[in-house]
């Protein structure tokens, strides 16, 4: 009866529930980054002719791929490749999609109904599901990094562990805010299809909105309130954990949640 | 006798649809208590109110004594409840929801939850979603029971359960009720509520239309009984009060009958002779009728 320790509560139930599609994550996440590192060799031997390709972009495309200058060093052509766009888009449908589904899907399907007629309080059984994306979302990033890693060293790619780590870490927060906007809005009451719109729809223009302020300076100011402004300026993957904007991530997060949190206290359930 | 359940003018209204106006009643500890009324009624509304999944919009709902809200969660540590429509979660197998639902609830003897699976003949090993709609309910009414609550709400609980179930489910709920636990079941088939309950509340469109025992509620339910009788009976006989004749088509004639059988049927037998009998569930919509024409008839007076 190994299976029924995850019976235990709704923490280790929830998890239990994502079994199957976490391992179908996982398994994809390990097979991008690895191919990020597969194709490193023939990056770092085009050398030059990549930069003068990427010298001839226009600045407002360029800035879409992050920062661009040093595509050929490892750091550079991992942002560009994966930390500024495959990883975020990656992490984010499954954080926003599992964000959605856990509370506002489970209350579609009438679950959540089941699961509140027991002697569970409400608010507690939304902190138990919550916590689930958190650790579900950063063990992703974690796995993603374990991926890098194994790209890395197999294909000579010559970049810290630490540094690997913390752009992973700073990536998975991304992730978590992102998936905390779709689970807050189904606190709040919105549908899981509702909730995965508004999230989308959240974190293009948020990407969207840092990289076209880049070019202008009159704008500038505005990518401070994006979360992938915070996400990658403290530049993590050359040396350094960005601490401020590492807390600026969180703290949006756990007032996303708290909003979520303090209605789902309050409202009907399944209407 | 305590209350277990006291609704104090409780009113829910919400978006569109069509909730709950002004309902007062009361269950006394012990009783088992029918609430009766078509689809659509607003008895899934009462319920979900009285479990706090719904915030009553006026009013309020007490169980055992204590506000449905503040205490929402003392209160359903009391309560076993058979969801409508909803049965546990659907990815694992009975035991695995049963055993999540007792680990949430605590104190839950396992005894029980084999005994009541050999009772009702269900499946624990297979995933829910897998089962049939009469098994799945199975599953939910061992959840409802487990734990030996003091009170047992079912929302529509013989709906897709077989015959040989709903007998058992019926000495389930006496057992229950003789153990001196309430038990609350909603219904919108007449028969179910007759053979279960001790009282009835009737409710329609969001209101409540009468409390009743349901001896009561019995003499004013109108049957339909059609008599194929040996050879066609002389018009406008047998003559019993109570029973109207409504058709006839050669021997075989139709009446609406209120209250007891027994005298139409020794009637006919007098009239030479009864090949057939069959006898129609009331409707609910003939009971609405009654109790809409004795207000009116009380308003005239």
């Amino acid at each position: 009866m190994n299976e029924s320790r995850f019976l235990r509560n709704t923490f280790t139930k929830t998890l239990r529930d994502q079994k199957r599609s976490y391992l179908f994550w996982a398994f994809g996440v390990v097979a991008m980054t690895f191919l990020m590192g597969a194709f490193w060799p023939s990056i770092a031997a085009s050398g030059e002719q990549f930069n003068d390709l990427v010298d001839s972009y226009p600045p407002a495309i360029a800035a879409f791929f992050g920062d661009l200058a040093d595509f050929t060093t490892p750091a550079g052509y991992l942002t560009s490749e994966w930390f500024a766009f495959t990883g975020v888009v990656l992490l984010l449908v499954y954080a926003i999609g599992k964000g959605a589904d856990l509370l506002a899907g489970d209350e579609e399907r009438g679950m959540l109904d089941v699961l509140l007629t027991h002697p569970v309080a409400r608010r507690r059984a939304y902190l138990e599901m919550a916590s689930t994306l958190v650790v579900g979302t950063l063990g992703l990033a974690l796995i993603s990094w374990l991926g890098l890693l194994a790209g890395a060293v197999v294909f000579g790619m010559d970049i810290g562990f630490g540094r690997l780590l913390a752009g992973s870490l700073m990536l998975g927060l991304l992730a978590v805010v992102f998936g905390s906007v779709a689970f807050g809005l189904g606190g709040l009451g919105l549908s899981r299809g509702q909730a995965i719109a508004v999230s989308a729809a959240y974190a293009t223009a948020d990407f969207f909105v840092n990289a076209l302020a880049k070019s202008n300076a009159n704008t500038a100011w505005l990518r401070k309130l994006t979360m992938n402004y915070h996400y990658l300026e403290g530049e993590p993957l050359k040396g350094g954990f960005p601490w401020l904007h590492a807390a600026i991530l969180l703290g949006v997060c756990f007032v996303l949640l708290a909003a979520g949190w303090w209605r789902f206290g309050t409202r009907d359930i399944g209407t | 006798m305590a209350a277990v359940i006291e609704v104090d003018d409780l009113t829910k209204r919400y978006g569109t649809s069509r909730g709950i106006e002004g309902l007062t009643f009361q269950v006394e500890q012990g009783e088992v208590f029918g609430f009766l009324g078509p689809n659509g009624a607003g008895k899934t509304t009462t319920i979900r109110t009285l479990l706090d999944l719904l915030r009553p919009s006026s009013g309020t709902a007490r169980l055992f004594g204590e506000d449905s809200i503040t205490s929402a969660v003392d209160i359903r540590r009391r309560i076993g409840y058979l969801p409508g429509e909803f049965t546990l979660f659907p990815k694992l197998t009975g035991r695995e929801a049963l055993q999540y639902s007792a680990n949430m609830r605590g104190g839950v003897a396992w005894d029980e939850v084999e005994s009541l699976a050999q009772r009702f003949d269900c499946d624990l090993d297979r995933p829910i979603c897998k089962l049939s709609q009469g098994n799945k309910k199975k599953v939910g009414l061992i959840a409802a029971f487990m734990h030996r609550p003091e009170l047992v709400i079912l929302d529509e609980p013989t709906n897709g359960l077989d015959p040989l179930a709903q007998q058992e489910f019926m000495n389930l709920v006496r057992e229950t009720a003789a153990r001196g636990a309430t038990v609350f079941l909603s219904s919108h088939v007449m028969p179910e509520v007759e053979r279960t309950c001790d009282r009835v509340a009737i409710i329609r469109a969001g209101r409540l239309v009468a409390v009743e025992q349901v001896a009561a509620l019995k003499t004013r339910a109108t049957r339909r009984v059609d008599i194929h009788y040996a050879q066609p009976p002389p018009p406008g006989k047998p003559e019993v009060p109570g029973v109207a004749e409504v058709a006839r088509v050669d021997a075989l004639v139709s009446y609406d009958v209120r209250g007891a059988a027994g005298p139409l049927i020794e009637a006919a037998v007098q009239l030479g002779g009864i090949l057939d009998i069959n006898t129609h569930e009331p409707s609910l919509e003939d009971i609405f009728l009654s109790y809409y024409d004795h207000d009116a008839s009380e308003v005239g007076a």
